[in-house]
């Protein structure tokens, strides 16, 4: 490829190209969100990328008469980055507030490959090492807002291939320097373009080693929109007692996460407090209804018709005040409602589902609660023994279920000898093959999310790792059920008080043990990090951990593949590029015998030097450039050019800033230097006087 | 005379190559400069660098002093550019018996008001031509001291301003002729430029002689340059960038003469300031906002040869004033002293 067909490659086109490129592989890594929701972002990204690209690498052309504005090029540089930080910041609190992990890590995303394009289309050593470098606060939003490993995979692949490109300029760089160019010139390529890369890698990992990754604990079902919601509040008025509020847990649909507090309780509390009891699944979505003999508890804690037999375990009285505007139509409680006193009636039934009969308590007023929970050891849970539950409801497995997932719960239960081992099992294998992820994928209405969820998209939120469970247990025979409610809560802002906010919805599994009664698991992945969070963790675990989920989030089948094609074009598109602007630019890329801050020209001029020392011919110490440019020149290029290259090389050395060589002058006479350079190595004369004689 | 010290100093093939890179129009500095070459050469010959020098001189707000043998056309140069800048021109031609009073005026009883009142002398000029400057005694001359350094004059303790522009272009005779005193180096040192011409080759001397039959002289010359423009473009003189490498390039140069074996006194720091200003000058008649190596290169040995003092036996028995022993030194610090490409 000829010198100026590569140079007639480097146009704006190209570079928006480049960018447009790169925002195609981002979206093609994220094949299984809604388009939908993808559609606004990518017209945001466009239009970013497009003013980044435009303004900054317009190459400034001064009008004639004028000195150029080549000196605020840096500047121009600083600007863009910081609008297009600007810019992620207004679109992150625009867009969905209350969901701020998924569009923070898309826009860090964006803004990434924007600064890899930057990085890649600059013109000189020194913008490529600044968008290098800029990428380095990318990944520092990337972390705080992504909060994700989600990020892992697409930053290592993007960084992997700038690093390698750059490995492969260095050699080629080396491989220079056996004819003329000495090692200074590669070590100072090395820096401007590996050290930012490094120093990128290493405050990338560190930071998302650093960082906590609590984002990751945020759950929400649909229960968390009962407690804000004026449709559930609807529902209650038309469907009477039973069928109050939140019955259906859809899981081809997702609630929203509102941040609002629901209720505060003591700060010693259990961290799970349970709302309603789902039994019925439907191979879609869960049913929650009232069965059994109902009991009803007065406002003043009196039981007005008992009916229900008291479930076993250890009691306990705890007072909770409710936050939210609208009235909670479900009574929460850290285990099996047994009493209540606080305002409305509370009705409740044999599986515990408790709740209230007409408007729940108003905001900013308490109620107190009775419940019990079992509190027994994990050994006494393996001999526990007894009469198991009869119900069939509990074990119940609709036909739709698919025969891969019977078979997977199956091969998992085989090896256990007891109910707890079999539980453990089933937790382990979801916690360490599938990903938890608050914005996973849902599946296609119709679909059987146990399915797609096991064996397809791999990711899933507290519902899926619930229903999963509950499906898995109850298809090898173990009674279980799926419980919502809150946990965890935050007890660091406000002193002795635990909050749960809409965001703590979460929804777990309940598992039936003979003797025992109705006792929690909670599958979700990393959530057993809950209290005492990852810390126990060592470094190394972590890290796997996060490879581990990296690489399973590869997308499997034939999405995948063309996830993978995509990102290999890309990269190969940019690695060829990037490679074939290199040829075009080593020589004034690497600079010889030249300091940091030589300019292009003078760095140019100091390898024609170099060559004419060699031949003896090189300048005189006290000769100027202009004394040197009447000498210079002969045959090999028109004495004009001469003129002209050394003009410009006096300007770059001593011209204040405004009267500072453009680019297309730059470009000239770095062309007519390396054209006297080549001559000289072909042993042209290109010096056609003698030097002044040496003095003294 | 040595032929070394033929001042070819501006070779103008370099700055004047069209070089398609410098966009900019003719700035109006060079326009200026130009203006005055070309009225000054109407009348002057084969003098071209040394004209530029003058006006190099003259834009740097420095005093020019021409050397030569008599008859040379050192005062037709002089006047030449005295006369192409408006304004008011005086000349001073010195003698033995001039006294410091003929130059600067002095109080005269005046019998109507009964008051002595200040005549200005000739020195209240906008440009003065001062010629044959080493015919008049050490105590004439040091009338022309004060005036040059401060650009005022002082008489019977009243301080007088003189006109602003204020420009001193001398004459002297090479001082082994008859009737002449050295100056001293404190009068030198004020001058910012020394020049000497050199003799004419023949065919210059030719058409000079043709046309000095025939054509207009001198006194026909028409001022090409008003006050207020000269005082403007020595200010563009003095905003004139000046990098870090080049203002080290002076400063090495002026101390490599200190160092130099043949010079019992180097040039002064005055000398360094005044050959940077002058080194401005220059490059804006190039049409260029900023100073490169070859600015000081070129304006070194006219702006330090006279200044600096020679070893004893170096140049004859004078040791001082001697231009032409002193710019040979000055050539060899040159080409002594490295040219740094940055700083």
């Amino acid at each position: 490829m000829t010198r100026e067909a590569l140079l007639a490659q480097n146009t704006r086109a190209t570079r928006i190209a480049f960018v447009v490129a790169g925002g195609c592989a981002e979206f093609a890594l994220q094949p299984l969100l809604p388009f939908v929701e993808w559609l606004p972002l990518l017209a945001l990204f466009l239009v970013v990328a497009v003013a980044a690209v435009g303004q900054p690498f317009a190459p400034p052309k001064p009008p004639p008469g004028t000195a150029g504005g080549s000196a605020s090029w840096p500047l121009r540089q600083i600007v863009a980055v910081v609008v297009i930080g600007l810019a992620g910041a207004v679109a992150l609190t625009r867009l969905r507030p209350g969901d701020v992990a998924a569009e923070g890590r898309t826009l860090a995303l964006l803004m990434l490959f924007v600064q890899f394009a930057h990085a890649l289309a600059s013109r000189t050593r020194r913008e490529m090492a600044l968008g290098c470098g800029v990428v380095v606060p990318t990944l520092a939003i990337a972390a705080v807002f992504g909060g994700d490993v989600t990020l892992v995979l697409p930053v290592t692949m993007s960084l992997a291939g700038v690093a390698v490109t750059a490995a492969l300029l260095h050699r080629d760089v080396l491989l220079e320097s056996t004819t003329a160019v000495s090692a200074g010139g590669a070590s100072s390529t090395v820096r401007a373009c590996v050290a930012p890369l490094a120093v990128a890698l290493a405050v990338g990992a560190l930071l998302f080693l650093v960082l906590p990754d609590t984002p990751r604990l945020r759950t929400h079902t649909a229960f968390g929109g009962s407690a804000g919601s004026a449709t559930s509040a609807g529902d209650r008025a038309t469907s009477g007692v039973g069928a109050v509020g939140a019955n259906t847990l859809d899981l081809n649909a997702r609630g929203t996460l509102p941040t609002a507090p629901v209720l505060a309780v003591d700060a010693s509390a259990p961290q799970y407090w349970q709302g309603a009891v789902f039994a019925d699944f439907d191979g879609r979505a869960w049913h929650s209804s009232v069965q059994g003999g109902l009991q009803l508890w007065a406002p003043d804690g009196g039981m007005l018709r008992p009916g229900v037999a008291q479930p076993q375990g250890q009691g306990r009285t705890d007072t909770a005040t409710v936050l939210s505007p609208d009235a909670v139509d479900v009574l929460l409680a850290p285990g099996t409602a047994t009493g209540y006193a606080g305002a409305g009636a509370v009705i409740s039934d044999a599986d515990g589902n408790a709740r209230f009969a007409s408007r729940g308590p108003a905001q900013n007023t308490t109620y107190t609660v009775s419940s019990v929970a079992p509190d027994v050891s994990d050994d006494a849970l393996r001999a526990a023994t007894g009469t198991d539950v009869s119900d069939p409801r509990w074990t119940f497995v609709p036909s739709t279920v698919a025969p891969r997932v019977r078979a997977l719960a199956a091969q998992l239960a085989g090896s256990t000898s007891n109910r707890f081992d079999t539980v453990a099992a089933i937790e382990d294998y979801l916690k360490t093959h599938e990903t938890y992820d608050i914005n996973s994928p849902l599946p296609q209405k119709g679909d059987d999310p146990v399915d797609d969820f096991l064996f397809v998209s791999h990711r899933g939120f507290c519902e899926q790792f619930a229903t999963a469970a509950v499906v898995m247990l109850r298809s090898v025979g173990v009674p279980a059920r799926l419980v919502t409610g809150f946990a965890f809560g935050d007890t660091s802002s406000q002193p002795g008080k635990r909050i749960f906010r809409g965001s703590d919805a979460h929804a777990w599994v309940q598992v039936y043990y003979p003797g025992v009664g109705w006792v929690a698991s909670d599958a979700t992945a990393s959530s057993a990090a809950s209290g005492a969070s990852s810390g126990g963790l060592s470094l190394r675990a972590r890290i796997a951990n996060a490879l581990k989920s990296g690489w399973k989030q590869m997308p499997h089948g034939r999405v995948g593949a063309f996830v993978v094609v995509c990102v290999a074009l890309a990269l190969g598109f940019a690695g060829t590029l990037l490679v074939g602007r290199w040829l075009v630019r080593r020589r004034r890329v690497a600079s010889v015998g030249a300091t940091a801050g030589d300019g292009p020209v003078l760095a140019a001029y100091l390898r024609l030097e170099r060559a004419l020392a060699a031949q003896a011919r090189a300048r005189a110490p006290g000769e100027t450039f202009g004394e040197f440019a009447r000498r210079l020149g002969g045959l090999a290029i028109p004495a004009g050019d001469v003129h002209g290259a050394m003009r410009c090389l006096e300007r770059e050395c001593y011209a204040t800033g405004r009267r500072a060589p453009s680019a297309a002058e730059v470009d000239a006479a770095v062309a007519v230097f390396d054209r006297l350079c080549a001559a000289v190595r072909d042993d042209v004369p290109v010096v056609v006087a003698a030097g002044p004689p040496a003095r003294r | 005379m040595d032929p070394q010290t033929q001042l070819a100093l501006v070779d103008d093939t370099f700055d004047s190559v069209p070089d398609g890179y410098a966009t900019e129009s003719r700035s109006l500095a060079e326009d200026a400069a130009m203006r005055l070459i070309s009225n000054v050469e109407q009348v002057v010959h084969g003098r071209r660098s040394a004209v530029e020098l003058v006006i190099a001189g003259l834009l740097a707000g420095g005093h020019v002093l021409v050397q030569d043998v008599p008859g040379s056309g050192k005062t037709t140069l002089a006047h030449a550019v005295a006369r192409s800048v408006g304004g008011d021109f005086r000349r001073i031609q010195c003698t033995a018996d001039l006294l410091p009073g003929d130059i600067t005026g002095s109080a005269m009883w005046n019998p109507s008001n009964h008051e002595f009142a200040f005549v200005p002398g000739p020195i209240f000029a906008n440009v003065l031509l001062v010629d044959e400057l080493n015919r008049a005694t050490p105590r004439a001359q040091s009338a022309l001291l004060e005036a040059m350094d401060e650009a005022t004059v002082t008489v019977d303790g009243v301080r007088h301003d003189l006109p602003n522009p204020f420009f001193v272009v001398a004459t002297q005779n090479p001082t082994d002729q008859y009737g002449t005193y050295p100056l001293p180096e404190g009068q030198l040192d004020r001058f910012a430029l020394g020049l000497s011409l050199g003799p004419n080759d023949r065919a210059t001397e030719r058409r000079v002689m043709r046309e000095q039959l025939i054509r207009a002289t001198v006194g026909d010359l028409q001022p090409v340059l008003a006050p207020e423009e000269l005082r403007w473009l020595q200010l563009e003189v003095r905003r004139t960038y000046v990098a870090d490498a080049v203002l080290d390039f002076c400063l090495s140069v002026v101390s490599a003469t200190r160092e130099h074996p043949d010079v019992r006194v180097g040039a002064s720091s005055r000398a360094a300031l005044s050959l940077l200003r002058c080194a401005q000058a220059r490059a804006l008649v190039a049409g260029r906002n900023y100073v490169v190596p070859d600015d000081i290169k070129l304006l070194a040995p006219t702006a330090l040869g006279h200044r600096v003092v020679l070893a004893p036996g170096v140049a004859g028995p004078v040791s001082t004033g001697s231009t032409s022993a002193g710019v040979a030194v000055i050539r060899e610090v040159l080409a002594s002293v490295p040219v740094p490409l940055r700083s």
